[in-house]
């Protein structure tokens, strides 16, 4: 890992309370590169050094292409979620870079006094993603042949969300209700699905890591009352990404 | 498209135990802290929309055109290259 100076930036995975092992045995995990940890501000912030041209002159460029954004995106989940078995840790967006040790450890010092409150808010807690989606009516595949261009387009239309389908029902709120009971605070789920096909609810819950027995025992409970109508995804556990304060300008 | 990432599981009413790169990307892209400062690179507000499952991976390049807020944040003039 002996690199230029020049040539490496900084990829920030997230930061957990400093400790006195560092969590030693992280090092050397692979994330876009290996893992290290900088002490600043009472944090140990885990990066990895990357190459300057492909993670900072040229990252919007990558972001928008899907291979790199495929890689560095599973890359980075894996990382941060090896720190999160370990640690509490507060999770970095996807493609934060820094310039140096020294940018970074200036700007958690800056930030240090919310980045602690985000600390104790997520302390012993997970993230969940619940999505429900409408059981599909049938599929072209299914359905009759159409005869026409226009019966085809007719027919694909229908299996398409209407614009402002995500329709109150009863069952919906009686599901979310439960959910608002079981976690600590729930924000909105990812912008990425939001229009996914047939996508009727959709919610990210920040949990206590005691209480996933319960989540699965309710959506256990939906899924097999809903099994014609609706069904459930629960993924997790997540670090709780969606749980961090929103950066102040 | 499925991509398995360890440790996550899906224990909902689907048929598979699967975790797929949509529900990563939602993940890893919907907040997280980004700490931002003068002398940071980061990709800031970057604000994705959802184009249809099947054909997200060929639409996030295009759906990040036109979103506005996608933008290198540096005092570094380089820092801009390629923005």
């Amino acid at each position: 890992m002996k690199k230029n100076k020049e040539d490496t930036v900084i990829y920030l995975y997230g930061l957990t309370k400093a400790s006195p092992s560092r969590g030693a045995k992280l090092h050397g995990t692979q994330g876009v590169a290996e893992l290290e940890t900088i002490r600043c501000g009472g944090f140990d912030c885990w990066i990895s050094r990357v190459p300057r041209t492909e993670f900072a002159d040229n990252l919007v460029t990558n972001m928008e292409n899907l291979d790199w954004l495929t890689t560095v995106g599973v890359a980075h989940q894996r990382a941060v979620s090896a720190i999160a078995k370990a640690k509490d840790v507060i999770p970095a967006r996807l493609g934060t870079i820094f310039l140096n040790d020294a940018s970074l450890c200036s700007n958690v010092e800056e930030r240090k006094a919310n980045l602690r409150a985000d600390l104790k808010r997520i302390q012993s807690t997970e993230e969940w993603g619940i999505k429900v989606f409408a059981v599909a009516p049938g599929n072209l595949r299914t359905s009759p042949r159409p005869k026409t261009g226009r019966a085809y387009l007719q027919a694909k239309s229908a299996l398409l969300p209407r614009p402002g389908s995500v329709e109150k029902s009863e069952e919906l709120e009686t599901f979310s209700k439960a959910l608002k009971e079981l976690s600590k605070s729930q924000a909105a789920g990812g912008k990425i699905s939001a229009g996914q096909r047939h996508l009727r609810f959709q919610v990210s819950l920040l949990l206590r890591r005691g209480d996933r027995k319960k989540l699965e025992a309710t959506v256990r409970r939906f899924s097999k009352e809903w099994r014609n109508i609706f069904k459930v995804e629960c993924t997790g556990p997540w670090p709780p990404y969606s749980f961090i304060s929103p950066r102040t300008e | 498209m499925a991509k398995q990432s360890p440790e996550i599981v899906n224990i909902g009413s689907g048929d598979q135990d699967e975790v797929s790169l949509v529900d990563i990307l939602d993940h890893v892209l919907n907040s997280g802290v980004v700490i931002r400062g003068s002398v940071i690179i980061s990709v800031a507000g970057v604000d994705l929309i959802y184009l249809g499952v099947d054909v997200i991976l060929s639409s996030i390049e295009t759906a990040l055109r036109h979103i506005p807020g996608t933008s290198l944040n540096s005092t570094k003039p380089d820092g801009d290259a390629g923005a």
